[in-house]
């Protein structure tokens, strides 16, 4: 069970508002109900972890084999940002049904991204 | 308090809900006058104000603060300040706050003081659990603690 994302701009780095664009392929034992593209960005470090999903593409009547392209559009803010007790950062996702009744998906394939004016990291902690 | 003035408002014969909301009442009051004395007694009355609000990353605008209250500003300190907010919901909110970014401002009092956000600064942002706030704090040591105002300033994101 494997799953790909690859996005048209390799060095996967945006400015806000910037279209990503890029296709997900999978190879699966059956053929999912539905499968998810997802532009989410989330929190690292102290407090409660913090996931928002900004945009979502849903993959409908995929085989157990297949490759589809997905457009999102970034929103303006926030930056990716590395911060002194946190960190912001950004990410494309493949998500599928959930293998057992009580997860409801599974996380398939993930990238991260930047997206920033400058396309790098805004913060002091900019590895 | 609030329990003894519960009993006296039963003793009254007044309604339960009716001395709930009133008792409320009370303790809001309570609180406002009590913070507002307070600051008579401690604050600085500082003041600030800026140029230009909000301001767009790469921009430059100005700041003059103006202390009312000067007996209570020993050791007074002004500064442009950038800071993360965490926040940590579990059986109880904890709050963490870590500064990224303090530049006193020299003088702000006599004349107003320049400050320039660099382009490539984090604009300000609000999420559930996550902030990044600007703002001027004015500092002051009185009634044998540190009195901290906070003024915010918005900073939006620099013109494409």
């Amino acid at each position: 069970m494997t799953a790909t994302i690859v996005l048209r701009k390799p060095d996967g780095r945006f400015e806000p508002r910037e279209r990503v664009d890029g296709s997900a392929s999978w190879s699966l034992e059956h053929a999912p109900a539905w499968l998810e593209v997802r532009l989410a960005w989330h929190t690292e470090g102290k407090g409660t972890k913090e996931v928002v999903v900004i945009g979502l593409e849903r993959l409908r009547g995929v085989s157990a084999q297949d490759q589809r392209t997905f457009g999102l559009t970034l929103p303006e803010m926030p930056y990716t940002y590395h911060g002194r007790i946190v960190s912001i950062l950004w990410s494309v996702a493949v998500f599928g049904p959930g293998g057992r009744f009580w997860h409801r998906e599974q996380l398939l394939a993930t990238l991260p991204i930047v997206v920033s004016p400058t396309r790098e990291p805004i913060g002091e902690r900019r590895t | 308090m609030m329990v003894v003035g519960y009993f006296v408002l039963a003793a009254l014969h007044v309604d339960p809900f009716v001395s709930f909301v009133l008792l409320c009442g009370v303790l809001v009051f309570a609180g406002f006058a009590v913070s507002a004395t307070a600051e008579l007694l401690w604050g600085t009355g500082a003041r600030v104000s800026v140029s230009r609000q909000p301001v767009r990353a790469g921009e430059t605008f100005r700041v003059r603060c103006d202390i009312g209250r000067t007996q209570n500003a020993q050791g007074l300190r002004v500064m442009w300040q950038g800071r993360e907010e965490a926040v940590l919901r579990a059986y109880d909110t904890t709050r963490f706050v870590e500064p990224f970014l303090r530049q006193e401002l020299i003088d702000v009092q006599k004349a107003s003081a320049s400050i320039e956000i660099p382009l490539d600064a984090m604009p300000s942002f609000s999420a559930k659990n996550v902030r990044i706030v600007w703002s001027i704090v004015v500092e002051a040591r009185a009634g044998g603690g540190l009195v901290q105002n906070d003024f915010p300033v918005l900073v939006l994101p620099a013109r494409s």
